[in-house]
């Protein structure tokens, strides 16, 4: 009996210690604690500038984080920019950060701020930043309530993808073009942009 | 009278968090127990009285400064305090998703205010500034100044939307907007303010005169901007869409006496009258466009008033 009592309390210790208030959801899915997610550079059609963003104005499903409670969480969030060589500065061009009530220009490798997280609701995690060359930035978003912590990688690419990173069983290859838009029938030496069947273009090299 | 008394009670209920931003019950409560204060001052003497005298816009320019008329009028009618209108100065930018919900907390103060008083007491100007606002560029109308920037720079600014009240208890997120707001409408200012504004549109100039009457001695700075309301431009929205007809409102477009405008200084019972004028760029619409003249120091904005350019 008794070690039935222990195990019992054990199982509702990890099942209490493993609930989660919140979690990240990219692309309408939920995301494991602490996972990647990886965002190609595109081209801006509003302001023609090349853009990584994780909630960009032509796709609803970007990132988002999501209160699975029926109460609203005071959150504390704190971005911070691990590596970044798509600009000369750390926290690179035009890069800012929205979560909670504003919009948050990013000029530091870290930036905190605390907000409200409504009951059931979930809420745009956007970040963003406009590549200045080839390369990647790394950035750890980290939410903290209740006690707990909750974190997304966000990957940022330009200009450096293989199509064999871009394709899956799923995703695959619909047209190859040069960059100043010449259709080829297929993918020529160096840099070109690559047309994929889940509509997105990227930027690809081969060498 | 206990009836009453329940009744301003029950309206005067502490808002919840959820409540902010809304019509509030403790917000009318707040302001009628006010005005039935100052209704219920009988036995004070006829020039004692406080009397509730409804500002009013005068026009102004930037290039020319002239103050003219400084005149102590002890025969003049008695100046009294007023209604202290409110400024409220928002931080915003195209690109920042959230910065729609500060327009949308606006309009909402400014019908409670409205109802309550039957007054515009709420002025609003809408600085485009910081990164996340736009320069025009291709064919993206843009609503950034390099003015809006340098108020960005002197405040410190590292989000929006933001914004000051009256320029009293620091610069404040949009949460705590009404309740500063509130606290705002119920002050009562020495100063009135009476734009006159008229404009040449072949010339596109405004010419502004600017009548303050001061109940006690002020000393401070007298202010002036142009804003512009009915811009429709690109915004991003909440959902994170772009909204390439935003309808932008009272959009800041240049200061008329510079960035921190003239020193004033004037004794109780002074009337002045300071005359500007002001160029006006070929893009901006004449009859959407906006004079906002306030006094300020370092108790925050002592009195704001605001007049259309093509009266």
């Amino acid at each position: 009996m008794k070690r039935v009592l222990t195990t019992l309390t054990l199982l509702c210790t990890l099942f209490v210690l493993h609930a989660q208030d919140c979690v990240f959801q990219f692309e309408g899915k939920n995301l494991d604690n602490g996972a990647t997610v990886t965002i190609y550079a595109e081209e801006d059609p509003l302001f023609g500038w090349l853009i990584c963003d994780t909630n960009p104005s032509n796709d609803p499903n970007g990132l988002f984080l999501l209160n699975k409670t029926s109460k609203e969480l005071s959150c504390s969030a704190t971005i911070s920019i691990q590596s970044n060589t798509l600009s000369n500065t750390i926290a690179g061009d035009d890069t800012q950060w929205c979560m909670g009530t504003d919009c948050m220009p990013i000029k530091t490798a870290t930036k905190s701020k605390d907000f409200k997280l409504p009951a059931n609701a979930k809420i745009m995690t956007k970040f963003e930043t406009s590549p200045t060359k080839d390369g990647e930035m790394l950035t750890k978003l980290e939410v903290r309530t209740g006690g707990k912590t909750y974190t997304v990688n966000i990957r940022f690419v330009n200009g450096q993808d293989h199509v064999a990173e871009l394709t899956t069983a799923a995703v695959h290859v619909v047209e190859y073009y040069t960059l100043d838009g010449r259709k080829v029938n297929e993918q020529p030496h160096g840099v070109s942009l690559v047309k994929l069947s889940n509509g997105q273009v990227r930027k690809v090299i081969k060498r | 009278m206990i009836h009453t008394i329940k009744i301003i009670s029950q309206l005067a209920k502490p808002l919840t968090p959820s409540q902010q931003g809304r019509v509030r019950g403790g917000w009318v409560a707040a302001l009628f127990a006010f005005l039935l204060l100052l209704a219920s001052c009988n036995g004070i003497p006829e020039d004692e009285r406080l009397i509730y005298v409804e500002p009013t816009a005068a026009p102004q320019t930037p290039e020319s400064t002239e103050t003219t008329d400084t005149i102590e009028t002890p025969d003049t009618p008695q100046i009294v305090q007023t209604l202290r209108y409110v400024l409220i100065e928002d931080f915003t930018g195209q690109r920042c998703v959230n910065c729609p919900n500060a327009a949308t907390e606006i309009e909402q103060l400014k019908d409670d205010v409205k109802t309550l008083l039957n007054v515009d007491a709420i002025i609003a100007v809408g600085i485009h500034s910081g990164p996340l606002a736009l320069y025009s560029r291709g064919n993206i109308l843009g609503l950034r100044t390099e003015e809006g920037d340098a108020y960005y720079d002197h405040w410190g600014i590292e989000q929006e939307p933001i914004g000051y009240i009256n320029r009293r208890g620091g610069i404040s997120t949009v949460d705590k907007w009404s309740t500063l707001v509130r606290e705002a409408i119920q002050q009562l200012s020495d100063v009135h303010l009476s734009l006159d504004v008229s404009s040449d549109a072949e010339a596109r100039k405004a010419e502004i005169s600017l009548e303050i009457a001061n109940a006690a001695a002020t000393d401070g700075y007298v202010q002036l901007w142009i804003t512009e309301n009915n811009i429709t431009a690109l915004q991003m929205m909440p959902d994170g869409s772009a909204n390439q007809t935003y309808l932008h409102q009272h959009v800041f477009r240049r200061t008329v006496n510079g960035l921190w405008g003239d020193a004033y200084k004037a004794e109780a019972g002074v009337r002045d009258t300071l005359t500007y004028s002001c160029e006006l760029d070929e893009a901006w619409v004449l009859e959407n466009l906006n004079v906002v003249a306030f006094v300020y120091n370092n108790d925050g904005v002592q009195q704001v008033t605001e007049a259309k350019l093509n009266q």
